[in-house]
């Protein structure tokens, strides 16, 4: 038996290219500087993504959210750190990978050092002593290592369960997935569990780390899915580019864009789209 | 003779032409450090007046509000979130809309700032860009990691403004003007559907508890 896995990666593959093809929304039909923008905002299938956030959203409202609840609710802040340094730590092949395809030597070096440390005097990777010794965590994947090669991200996706996404990010985590040797090892020696206990675990961690976050964001916002969308692609920028020199750092100026009396020109999305 | 000449004036251009860049480097310096020092003091001001004493909740709305005036640039922002929209309305509208970017800003960032933890700025230099200096600090908590924020400065008529705050890579304006410019579009590229909502989630941070 080849596991709910598998199927559920070519599910999403599937689901990718629909989602693609189906369902774009037309270009305003001459105006130019409407064209602009809606070449930056890169969300052609909005209707379809906005669908599948509010989807999304039921479901974090229904599972989810409140099955994070109960997790925060019943294990200290100390037990859900070591959950979570324990996964990252067993996520170091992958960040490895991705470092060694980016050629990022030094963090490579520093992902190693971590692993070391952490699998020894971090107790199984239960504590993030690494980080106290001056090796900093980074997180690395395939998707930010195919942005360094050069590939764009495409249109905006919103996926089913996963969340925000793009084409390029989507495939990059089906790679790292493939590429993961607990995944390997757990899908060759029918022991899915493994593997499915470990992407449940992980995304309750994920949700645990955002709850205030997404808390604050979803009272404040007027559009939250567009919210969420901005926010997404800065952050990836921000990871992509290593968190050095973000393209936020290099838009042009606010006041000589108002004092020409034309404040879209050329500045949004230089830092968000491609 | 006129050789000579030719030199002296070369000379001459080439002193001046050293001297007004060294002038130009003490300036941006003094661009930099200024906007770095408007930072630390903003950040000191803020504490003394919003986070150390015990005041009411309406006193300490009029406090946020007055430092926000004081050393945001709030009217070029709120131009600038909503893009090309703002050509297309009047006078008047752009009057009303930008007293409501106002109270936004104010119903949704000054509660974040009753009660907080203390926390420390610690302002670790800057960069410059153009006419804007990136004032680079970061925020530590005890027992969590530091977050990293950039504050983007700007002198508009002599006063230091801050025009945008960037946290962890995640600028404000970028991310306040998708949804801005997401909530017209959908009310068929129209301002006053966005100042519903923004009139619709003003009453509603104001009446929430937390």
């Amino acid at each position: 038996m080849r596991g709910n896995h598998f199927s559920l990666k070519r599910f999403m593959a599937f689901l990718l290219v629909i989602l693609t093809v189906v369902n774009c929304a037309s270009a305003p039909d001459n105006d130019k500087e409407a064209l602009t923008e809606l070449k930056k905002i890169n969300d052609p299938i909005e209707p379809t993504n906005r669908w599948i956030f509010k989807f999304n959203q039921g479901i974090d409202a229904v599972i989810v959210k409140p099955v994070t609840g109960v997790y925060r609710g019943v294990l200290p802040d100390l037990v859900r750190n070591s959950i979570h340094n324990f996964l990252n730590n067993i996520k170091t092949p992958v960040v490895l990978a991705n470092d060694v395809l980016q050629g990022e030597g030094e963090r490579a070096g520093n992902t190693i050092m971590r692993f070391i440390i952490n699998s020894s005097a971090g107790i199984a990777g239960l504590r993030d002593q690494a980080t106290g010794w001056g090796f900093e965590d980074h997180d690395e994947d395939f998707g930010q290592t195919l942005a360094v090669w050069g590939v764009g991200e495409g249109p905006y996706l919103m996926l089913p369960i996963f969340g925000p996404s793009n084409p390029r990010d989507a495939v990059g985590k089906l790679i790292d997935n493939l590429l993961d040797p607990i995944n390997l090892w757990a899908d060759n020696s029918d022991k899915e569990w493994v593997s499915i206990t470990r992407t449940a675990v992980s995304g309750l961690d994920k949700r645990d780390r955002l709850w205030d976050i997404l808390d604050d964001l979803e009272k404040s916002s007027i559009d939250y899915y567009a919210a969420i969308r901005s926010l997404y692609r800065q952050r990836r920028n921000e990871d992509i580019s290593n968190g050095s020199g973000s393209k936020n750092n290099k838009t042009p100026s606010l006041a000589e864009t108002v004092a020409k009396k034309d404040p879209l020109k050329g500045t949004q999305n230089s830092t968000v789209g491609p | 003779m006129i050789q000579f000449r030719c030199g002296l004036i070369a000379t001459f251009f080439t002193i001046s032409l050293i001297l007004s860049a060294s002038i130009t480097q003490v300036r941006a310096a003094e661009y930099a450090t200024g906007a770095e020092k408007f930072i630390s003091s903003l950040a000191s001001k803020a504490e003394v007046s919003l986070l150390s004493e015990k005041i009411s909740a309406a006193e300490h709305q009029r406090r946020f509000r007055e430092l926000m005036l004081d050393s945001f640039d709030l009217k070029g922002v709120g131009k600038w979130v909503i893009g090309r929209y703002w050509r297309r309305i009047s006078k008047s509208e752009r009057t009303k809309y930008l007293s409501l970017f106002e109270e936004f800003i104010v119903a949704t960032y000054s509660k974040r700032f009753r009660g907080y933890t203390k926390a420390k700025l610690q302002i670790n230099g800057t960069t410059q860009h153009k006419s804007s200096v990136f004032v680079n600090s970061q925020i530590n908590r005890e027992g969590s990691k530091p977050i990293r924020v950039v504050w983007r400065v700007k002198v508009l008529n002599g006063k230091h403004k801050i025009i945008d705050i960037i946290i962890e890579g995640v600028s404000w304006i970028q991310t306040q003007r998708s949804e801005f410019v997401s909530v017209i579009r959908n009310s068929g590229g129209k301002v006053s559907g966005l100042m519903k909502a923004l009139r619709k989630k003003i009453v509603y941070l104001t009446n929430s508890e937390d």
